[in-house]
């Protein structure tokens, strides 16, 4: 089986993650894997409303609980256990979180941040009412959301990545700039 | 038929396993325990499922979301399966019971056996580490503590009781006159 290339994928909310996954898997197939598919369905099981609060809350006491590396440590045991040479990791937010990739899949690991204006992410994230309660926050709650511990560290993260994506235009381009990303990696 | 709930209560090694193990095979139930969905969190996280592990999961879903919050998700699963005999093992608190009760067709059944007995099943099974170096006293101390310490209100509360003193044969019996 060839050599399994993996793309974490981080941003901040409603920035464009899942579309960019989309993009790319349109094109080239691949899997995507989300902590928050693993959150999602935890919450489920506890017949917990898997709102955006709801999800940050069950990711922070997880992490006290039992180590702060728990969730990356599950997603890198998922992605040894996909079968697919091209894996989307999609979630990636704390301090630490980047390394265990890197650790085990060096060069094949490659980190994209994207990220948009936040009006612009604030307007996209009421359109789209991925998470319970999303189309009914204000502006101010959303940016509320943005400094909670699972979210404030991302813009500095987001920094180091090796490829960096504005998606403040229209879909044609973010799927161009995706693109060009790809025939890279 | 109509459908059963038989929610188990008892002290270590009554016989409650035997009495889920033998509807589960002779009568297809479902059966759940409250580590059930414990273990498929640990699970669905990658961690080792270790006494330990349960115990420290267990203590953090109940502190942020409510003392309650496994036992309204036992509640929950049965009421929405539909298979006509379920059973229920490990009902320890009252509190746990409070949310099965409601539910229509729902049986509080206390497994009762001797202390001797029960002290000698426990050790020839050996199901946890230690368990077959226990003293008897050992054994009368660990069940005054915190996990198991209601077990009597509870029985006390049952509708029906099993008693498990002799033959498997018996046992059976009584599990068969239970679900009629």
């Amino acid at each position: 089986m060839k050599k399994k290339k993996i793309i974490g994928i981080i941003g901040e909310q409603a920035g464009g993650k899942g579309a960019v996954s989309n993009i790319i898997r349109k094109r080239y197939g691949g899997t995507r894997l989300t902590t928050s598919d693993i959150l999602r369905r935890t919450l489920d099981s506890l017949y917990i409303p898997s709102s955006r609060e709801n999800l940050i809350n069950l990711a922070l006491i997880l992490k006290k609980g039992f180590e702060n590396k728990i969730l990356m440590y599950a997603m890198l045991r998922d992605v040894e256990n996909t079968n697919d040479d091209l894996i989307i990791v999609d979630g990636i937010r704390m301090p630490g979180d980047v390394e265990p990739f890197k650790e085990e899949y060096g060069k094949d690991f490659h980190l994209i941040y994207i990220t948009a204006d936040a009006k612009l992410r604030y307007e996209r994230s009421l359109k789209r009412g991925e998470k319970a309660g999303e189309s009914d926050a204000s502006f101010d709650d959303f940016t509320k959301n943005g400094k909670k511990e699972t979210e404030k560290h991302i813009p500095k993260i987001g920094k180091t990545a090796e490829f960096i994506i504005e998606n403040n235009d229209s879909e044609e381009e973010l799927e161009e700039k995706v693109f060009k990303i790809m025939e890279k990696i | 038929m109509n459908k059963i709930i038989i929610g188990l209560t008892g002290k270590m090694a009554s016989g409650k396993g035997e009495i889920a193990s033998y509807l589960q095979t002779h009568h297809n139930a479902t059966t759940y325990q409250f580590s059930t969905i414990l273990r498929d969190i640990l699970d669905r996280l990658h961690k080792d499922i270790s006494r330990s592990s349960m115990q420290n999961l267990s203590t953090t879903l109940r502190q942020n979301f409510g003392e309650n919050i496994l036992a309204s998700v036992i509640a929950e699963d049965v009421k929405k399966n539909e298979n006509n005999i379920i059973v229920v093992d490990g009902i320890r608190r009252m509190a746990d019971v409070k949310y099965l009760t409601d539910i229509e067709g729902f049986k509080l059944t206390a497994v009762m056996a001797n202390d001797k007995i029960r002290f000698e099943r426990l050790v020839a099974r050996n199901q946890n580490t230690g368990d077959d170096k226990k003293t008897f006293e050992k054994f009368l101390e660990d069940e005054k503590k915190e996990a198991d310490r209601e077990i009597p209100i509870v029985i006390k509360k049952a509708n029906t009781k099993i008693t498990n003193n002799d033959s498997l044969k018996k046992l059976h019996k009584q599990i068969e006159d239970l679900i009629k």
